[in-house]
């Protein structure tokens, strides 16, 4: 599961909860890998992103490096920046671990980089 | 379009839906909506339900053949997420899939430029619909066939981008007329972009966007 996958999930829907957002990564296995790098695409996703969620993730499984707390200003331009955004998006990976619901400590387990989000009739 | 290679064994092939007519009839129709497709540049795109993987492996090569996005899987059924997840490296493509009913706790912040969904579209009586078997799920549909699609309906304006662009798979049971009426009330229109008949079957393929006034 990658940080951009896990910046569109929320546990709003289970019984009790009410924001659900964002969930908490107990992280076991994260693979590194290399991906080609497109500054546009990256661009055009930030917009899509919740940041602080993001920094937020990045940072409680140590990979925060050097992501700027807040947003930087007029991103498109600033190659750097992207790159590091890249990263932190598309090239670090949680293999195995939990996702948790804030709220309810609801645990999602994490195997082969696949997040089990199934819930029970009883959850809902 | 070029048709992923898609190998499924026998333990797959007990609960994974095996690529037929109707996953090739979404690929032909978005092959045909390719221009389209192109032009709507999507950043993020969505299959619900993606079995073996086969549908959102050609979109993703299909589209990484002019620019990347990131492509997104959930299916109800943990085998057929491990085999969407294999058929795209086989096809070298990255998908990032999730296990879970429909898109439950997918955000709904209007994030994903294309979502394709092949439900289980096929009339039945409501109880099979609950059936635990996991191959059951691949066609079981209920009700007029629109038990599990209806459910999902509501929620594709709250997770479709401004210019997204929403596909569905449908049979004439499922009275794709009235379907698109129901997206009349949120302000998307919808309309038949492909239909085949096959053995049994006539198949429509829906493309749905938002109205912009
Ligand atoms: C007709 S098959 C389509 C498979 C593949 N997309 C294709 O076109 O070949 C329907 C798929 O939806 C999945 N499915 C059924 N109910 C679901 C639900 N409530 N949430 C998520 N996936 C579901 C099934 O497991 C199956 O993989």
């Amino acid at each position: 599961m990658k940080l951009l996958t896990h910046n569109m999930l929320t546990s709003k829907c289970l019984k009790g909860v009410t924001v659900g957002y964002p969930l908490a990564i107990v992280a076991k296995d994260i693979k590194v890998s290399e991906v080609d790098f497109n500054s546009e695409f990256i661009a055009r996703i930030i917009p899509k992103l919740d940041w602080a969620t993001l920094w937020k993730a990045a940072e409680s499984i140590g990979h925060v490096g050097e992501l700027p707390q807040t947003l930087v200003e007029d991103f498109e331009e600033n190659e750097d920046f992207l790159k590091k955004v890249h990263h932190i998006l598309l090239e670090v990976e949680v293999i195995n671990g939990d996702l948790l619901c804030p709220e309810s400590g609801r645990k999602f387990p994490i195997n082969d980089g696949i997040p089990n989000m199934l819930l029970n009739e009883d959850e809902v | 379009m070029e048709t992923p290679i898609v190998k499924l064994d026998i333990q797959d092939l007990e609960t994974v839906y095996e690529p037929s007519e109707d996953s090739f009839l979404l690929i032909d129709a978005l092959e045909a909506d390719f221009e389209k497709l192109k032009k709507a540049k999507p950043v993020m795109c969505l299959e619900i339900g993606s079995g073996s993987g086969v549908v959102i492996t050609a979109l993703a090569k299909a589209l990484n053949r002019f620019f990347p996005a990131y492509f997104m899987a959930v299916d109800i059924n943990s085998n057929a997420c491990r085999v969407t997840k294999r058929v795209g490296q086989d096809n070298l493509v990255d998908i990032n899939v999730l296990q879970m009913d429909l898109i439950n706790l997918v955000k709904k912040e209007n994030t994903f430029d294309v979502v394709i969904f092949n439900p289980p579209y096929v009339v039945t009586e409501s109880l099979e619909v609950l059936d635990q078997r996991l191959i059951s799920k691949t066609w079981a549909g209920g009700i007029d066939g629109r038990e599990v699609m209806d459910m999902l309906f509501p929620h594709i304006p709250n997770i479709l981008s401004n210019n997204g662009l929403f596909y569905l798979v449908t049979i004439k049971q499922n009275d794709p007329i009235s379907i698109i009426n129901v997206f009349k009330q949120w302000k998307m229109s919808g309309e038949i972009i492909c239909d085949r008949k096959i053995r049994g079957e006539h198949l429509y393929i829906l493309r749905f966007v938002k109205i912009t006034l």
